[in-house]
């Protein structure tokens, strides 16, 4: 009876365990975005970045950290989103083909904590983001960069216009 | 007689590689040397576009335009680099001729596979040199077929020539710091 009632317990403990997300919030041409935490590889301040002649949409410079050559995703370009032309940050992003440059904006990025259950889907479906979340009363999209460094021909994707909750 | 066994012959191992450093607009691409027979003014090249030199005739190629790029300003001063490779030759025009430079093979990284595109043809690798980050540009689409890429025009001009022997083997001075990079 009393292993009925220690399994009973453990099962109504899962039930009210709320599952937590850590998100990366920041910011890319004054829009905030988040990415899983999984897929941030660090942020450094931002280097100048060299062209490199490309038909790879969205890629086509290269920024040398260490002794690495990082492609430079133009996540702003993709998300048409502006390009500020302060100082910015360089966050590296973690990518299957291997670590990606992307260019955000010079607003220190932090890390966030979101109940899984509150993350909503995309609402016109798409595979860029992952879903959306409440950050701080802000409706926030959650992109993948996986999903977004597409082979050639892959369109672009506008942020979709989402209300702030009030 | 000292004999001597065939496990005793020494492979040579291949650590540098010759290039000769150009630039196509503002971007810095390495030509492999070994494919360099020498160098012309672009008004050497003959009114049918070509160029003969040694009994090789070598058709224009713009590398570029084939790299999708704008030409540099009146500041450059262009140069032909004539290129063969086995029964393949071209006449390539770019916009500045740097220098002929030893390249480390470990210092050539290849290009990042993000870049999924034509330019995993155009370019074998990419290094740095005198802090300039540096394309090294793939022999065999430089002097390949380039009806799969229609649109693009060689340039033209000048007068044909026969070129001296070794003519590739000058050095042109020191490359130029890079103008402001895209951001």
């Amino acid at each position: 009876m009393l292993q009925g009632l220690r399994a009973r317990t453990a099962g109504t403990r899962n039930l009210n365990a709320t599952r937590l997300h850590s998100l990366v919030r920041f910011s890319i041409g004054g829009r905030v975005l988040a990415v899983r935490i999984d897929e941030d590889g660090g942020v450094q301040p931002w280097t100048v970045s060299t062209f490199a002649p490309s038909q790879t949409p969205f890629i086509n410079a290269v920024v040398l950290y260490g002794n690495d050559f990082l492609p430079v995703f133009d996540l702003a370009g993709r998300l048409k989103l502006p390009t500020k032309s302060q100082m910015a940050f360089c966050m590296v992003a973690k990518h299957a083909r291997g670590p990606i440059a992307v260019r955000i904006d010079k607003e220190i990025p932090s890390l966030q904590t979101v109940d899984a259950a509150s993350i909503r889907p995309s609402p016109d479906g798409s595979e860029d983001f992952t879903g959306w979340c409440t950050m701080g009363g802000e409706e926030v999209p959650i992109l993948s960069f996986e999903h977004l460094v597409t082979p050639a021909g892959g369109g672009p994707a506008p942020v979709p216009e989402r209300t702030d909750v009030q | 007689m000292t004999y001597q066994s065939p496990r005793d012959a020494r492979v040579p191992v291949i650590t540098a590689i010759q290039v000769l450093v150009v630039s196509c607009g503002s971007v810095y691409v390495a030509m492999p040397a070994d494919i360099t027979r020498g160098i012309l003014d672009p008004q050497e090249v003959g009114p049918d576009g070509t160029v003969t030199a040694v009994g090789v005739t070598y058709a224009m190629t713009d590398l570029v335009a084939r790299l999708g790029l704008e030409h540099a300003g009146r500041s450059a001063e262009p140069k032909i680099v004539l290129c063969a490779r086995r029964e393949a030759a071209k006449a390539v025009y770019v916009d500045q001729l740097y220098e002929l430079v030893d390249v480390k093979q470990d210092q050539v990284h290849t290009l990042p596979m993000h870049f999924t595109g034509a330019e995993r043809d155009w370019f074998a690798g990419i290094f740095l040199l005198h802090d300039n980050v540096t394309l090294l540009v793939n022999p065999a689409w430089l002097l390949g077929d380039e009806r799969e890429a229609p649109g693009r025009r060689p340039c033209s001009g000048g007068a044909a020539i026969s070129l001296p022997a070794g003519a590739a083997d000058q050095q042109y001075g020191q490359p130029r710091r890079p103008p402001v990079g895209w951001l």
